[in-house]
Order: structure tokens, then sequence, then C-alpha cells
């Protein structure tokens, strides 16, 4: 396997000035991103996806652990030709325009200079006016998308993007994704953090939650979301009452406008099957069946708490 | 190649954005007034004056411009975040530091031309002789900012504004007294001084060498060799402030 990002217990702790008190930021942060996948890193505000994306670039000096990006170890330069990375908040040059930000980016990355295609780029995210204006004047949802399009310019391998939906309205948020569902379909490898989980959800492969310092929890995104499945919901007709379904657990009958819904809540996999079956066998017909699930954030905020709890 | 140029070029449209050459208004205006003003003054010896307060100014201005590019010009990358720009993508802290010295040196030489081309003018208005030496007077003081604003971009790699420029003024107060304050100490004549001189030699920038005035002012010049040594002392020194900067800037840590 090969991984793009791996750090190993890396810690950090700032030491901001003599008599300023020291935060703990990274404490044994393991975390790998492999070629091809889109790994989204989740945590709550102060959990560290900055500072993890600081030691990523080279900017912070770990006080502890190893780390390797695009097969190199931390800090190499030649390796950062393929990262393009999005900062939270981007920031660029005041005086340039869209058009000469994306010029600069290619002239540092050593990519030849195209502006034709750093326009349609532009067209794709949707400011097509940023090309012409200067960086000062652009909206807060623009300048984020120019900082999107800075650091897709060089085609690179692995794109880190710190919040790469904050400050985009649902527009601009349909657009980026769909950028980025790209990206990933051309093989790109992504790690991008983020709160709002309905933006990641049919984008990432893979979670990974950071509470105080560490990964707090990792799993597949989808077997993430079938372990969640909060309600099974059957609907049909026929000649089924409420007795038939009494002694399944979990599972309770309603009469509905058209026939009947069983609903099951929480089932096992089999449950579902065994339920089924016994409606067929006493005659019904079924109409549809429902799979309700609990959202990532859902899923995340019933873990934070277990968490906090612990 | 094109790393260090995209960023030279960045760092001369900033400053040109700063309105830095509103200085050479000020050098421009200063130049006049004093040639109008204080060269009647001096009777007999009117193109002396213009010339001596002239390159005097146009030293000063260069030191002015220095700083007042130089001061902020690591400080405002951290502040403004645009350093995730430069950092996330394939350059040397090597290139970040070359590059703002070559764009601070070529806001310097863009201000030398123009000044020294003030500064004939005003000679040539007041109908007094002009000839080489005024030429390779710029060209020492050229180099002499060099110095200056490598010593800029060392200051600006480890400190705030503020301090970066008064330290930078520091040295170019330092700087240009460093051959008097040798000549006192060894004058003094004890080991101690002599010792201390050598090592003083070495580590205080010798500003004092671009800026003397006397081969101008009788129209002697300088010989090749003269230049030549001032040229390389210039290279060694701005280079050696160079690889400093890069070697803090390489330790630090940018928490942004
Ligand atoms: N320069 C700094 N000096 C001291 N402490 C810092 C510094 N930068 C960050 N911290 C602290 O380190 C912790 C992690 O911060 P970080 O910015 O990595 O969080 P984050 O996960 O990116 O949060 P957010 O979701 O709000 O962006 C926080 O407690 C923060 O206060
Ligand atoms: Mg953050």
């Amino acid at each position: 396997m090969e991984y793009l990002v791996a750090l190993e217990g890396i810690e950090k702790t700032y030491r901001p000035g003599l008599f300023q008190k020291r935060v703990r930021a990274l404490d044994g942060l393991t975390l790998r991103v492999e070629r091809g996948e889109c790994y989204g890193f989740l945590g709550v505000n102060g959990a560290g996806k900055t500072t993890t994306f600081k030691v990523l670039l080279g900017l912070l000096r770990t006080d502890a652990g190893r780390g390797e990006l695009l097969g190199a170890p931390l800090g190499n330069r030649t390796v950062r030709r393929r990262l393009g990375f999005l900062p939270e908040l981007p920031a660029y040059y005041p005086h340039l325009t869209g058009a000469e930000v994306l010029r600069f980016a290619r002239d540092l990355s050593g990519v030849p200079r195209d502006d034709a295609a750093d326009r349609r780029l532009f067209e794709e995210l949707g400011i097509g006016v940023a090309a012409d204006r200067r960086v000062r004047r652009l909206s807060k949802g623009q300048l984020q998308r120019v900082g999107l399009a800075q650091c897709l310019v060089h085609e690179p391998e692995l794109l880190i993007l710190d919040e790469p939906m904050s400050g985009l309205d649902p527009i601009a948020r349909g657009l980026v994704k769909d950028r980025l569902r790209r990206e990933r379909a051309a093989g790109r490898t992504l790690l991008l953090s983020t709160h709002v989980l309905a933006d990641v959800e049919n984008l990432v492969d893979r979670v990974g939650l950071l509470a105080s310092g560490k990964l707090a929890l990792e799993e597949r995104a989808d077997a993430l979301l079938a372990s969640n499945t909060r309600e099974v919901v059957i609907t049909g007709e026929g000649a089924v009452s409420e007795e038939v379904v009494a002694d399944i657990p979990g599972a309770s009958w309603r009469a509905g406008t058209a026939g009947w819904t069983v609903s099951l809540e929480h089932p096992a996999p089999l449950q579902v099957d065994a339920c089924v079956r016994r409606l067929v066998r006493a005659g019904a017909t079924i109409h549809g069946l429902e799979t309700r699930r609990d959202d990532l954030e859902t899923i995340f905020i019933d873990r934070i708490r277990r968490e906090e709890q612990a | 190649m094109r790393i260090l140029w995209a960023l030279a070029r960045n760092t001369f449209v900033e400053a040109l954005r700063d309105k830095v050459f509103y200085l050479l208004l000020g050098f421009g205006a200063f130049l006049f007034s004093a040639s109008r003003l204080l060269a009647p003054l001096a009777l007999g010896e009117e193109r002396r004056v213009t010339l001596d307060v002239g390159l005097a100014a146009i030293s000063l201005f260069g030191c002015l411009i220095t700083i007042f590019v130089g001061h902020q010009m690591i400080f405002r990358e951290v502040e403004r975040k645009t350093l995730y720009f430069l950092f996330s993508r394939p350059i040397h802290r090597a290139h970040f530091v070359w590059g703002k010295f070559c764009g601070l040196a070529s806001v310097l030489a863009v201000s030398l031309v123009v000044m020294g081309a003030l500064l004939v003018l005003v000679l040539k208005i007041s109908g007094y002789p002009v000839d080489a030496s005024i030429v390779q007077a710029l060209v020492l003081a050229f180099f002499g900012l060099m110095i200056l604003a490598a010593i800029a971009v060392l200051i600006a790699a480890f400190t705030t504004p503020v301090l970066a420029g008064l330290l930078t003024l520091a040295a170019y107060v330092v700087g240009h007294g460093s051959g008097d304050l040798f000549w006192l100490l060894e004058r003094t004549g004890s080991p101690g001084a002599a010792a201390l001189v050598r090592t003083l030699g070495w580590i205080l920038p010798r500003l004092d060498l671009y800026s003397e005035m006397l081969p101008v002012l009788d129209g002697s010049g300088w010989t090749p060799i003269q230049m030549g040594w001032c040229v390389l002392y210039a290279l060694l020194y701005g280079g050696a402030c160079l690889c400093l900067a890069t070697v803090v800037l390489q330790r630090r840590e940018f928490t942004l």
C-alpha cells in the first residue's frame, strides 16, 4: 500500500512565549492516507486539524514522531511540486488579480503558463469575474474558490484542503464538490478537513475523527454509514395485522393510507430478512423497503458525546 | 530561476504599490532646495557642496528606501498568511530570501538611477562639470546599499517590523561610523583594542567604504582595483547575510 500522507506518533506543543500557556495540539497523531483515496479529516474547533496540515507542510517542527509526505520526509522541497494546498481562510497578494495569482502559482510550481485554462477553471468554479478582479476586492466565497483554483493549476497528485467548503453558498458548494469528485475520479488523493459532514458525504472514502490531538476514530465512510442503520421501513398491503409482527423484536406495525408500514429499529441484517419472510408468508404484498440512516454528522456527534463522557 | 524571478518581481511590484517611489520625490525636492539654498552659502565651493550634499542624500534616501521596503517584508507574508501560498510549493527558504533580496535590490537600483540622474541634472543646471567619478560613486553607493539590503533581509527574518526598521537604521549608522571607530580604537594602541578591531572588522559592515567623497570632489575617482575590492567585499558580506537569513528561516517556525 502506498501512502501519500503518513504520520506516526506526531506530537506538537505550541509554546507561544515565556509566560504564556503551552497548548498541546497534537498528542501522538498517527494518520495515513492511501494513494487515490479521499480522506475526510474531522474534528471540533481546536482539535488540531490545521496544526496537522502545518506539520505536513513543514511549517512547524514536531516534538516527536515521524512523518512522510508523498514518499519523502516532511520538509522535503521537491515533492511539493506534486502537492496542492488550500489553507483555511486563504489569502493572496491583494494587488494581484485572480488570473495573476494563478500565473504566479504556475511560476512557483514550475508548470507552463496557460491563461485560457486558468480562465476555464475560474468559470468552472463559478468565479469567472475573479480572473480580472484584484484579490482585495473579492468576496469571501470568491476568494475561497480562488484558493481552490490555485492549488489545482499544477495538477497535483495530492490535495490537502483545509475546510474547502467554508464560506461557500449552496451552489458554490455543489460546484466545488463536483470538482473534487472529478479529482478523485482522476486518481488524485485528497485529504480534507471539515466540520460540515453533509459536504463530505458521497465524497470521502474514509473518515478520521481527531479528538484531543489524536485519531479517536477512523473508518470507511460507507461502513460507518451501513453500521448505522437507524430504521428499516417496509411498506405493503395484504392480510397482515399487528399480531404478525408482535413477536419480532424492535418491529412496529402501523396502518398507512394504502396498506400498512412495518418499521424495524436498529435491526441486524438477518432480522430484516426474517421480518420480510414472515410478512410474505402471512400473505403480504411488499411495496417498498427503505433504509433510514443517521448521517455522518449525527454519528459523530454521538461519538463525540460518548468520548466526552468516557 | 523562474521561482526567483517570480518572487523578486512580486516583491518589486509590492514595493511600488507601497508608494516607495514617493521617497524619490522627497529626494528630488531635498536636492533641489539644498542646491538652491545651501550651495550659494559656500562661496566658491558651490559644486563641492552640491556634490557632497547630493551624494550624502543619495546614501541616506537609499537607506530610507531599504528600511521602508525591508522592515515588514517577511512579517507581512506571515501576517497575511501568504506564506502558505509560497511554502506549499517547491520553494526553498533560500529562494524566498534571495527573491526578497533581489526585489529590494531592483527597487534600489531603479531608485539610484533616478537619484543619480537628478543629481547630474542639478549639477548641469548649475553649470558645474560632471565627470566619470560621479558614476563610480553611484556604482559604489549601489553596492553599499546591497550590503544594507542584505542586512535588512537578515534582520527581517527574525524580528518584528518596528524593531527591524530600527536595527537596519542602526546598521546603517554603525556601518558608516565603523571606519572612524576602527581608527579611534587603533589609536589607543593597546593590544586588546587591536584584537577588538580585528574581530569587529569581520563583523561590522564597512559601509563607509562606499560613501567616500574625496575621489569625487577632486575628480580623481577610484582605480579599478579599489572598485573591485569594494564590489567583492559587498558580494561576500551580502552573501553571508543572506545565507544566514536562510538558516534563520529554516529554523524558524511559522505558526501563521
Ligand atoms: N500559534 C498558536 N499558538 C498557540 N496555540 C495555538 C496556535 N495555533 C493553534 N493553537 C492551538 O492549538 C489547538 C489546535 O488548533 P488548530 O488550529 O490546529 O485547530 P483546528 O482543528 O484547525 O480548529 P478549527 O476547526 O477551528 O480550524 C487549539 O487549541 C489552538 O488554540
Ligand atoms: Mg483549522
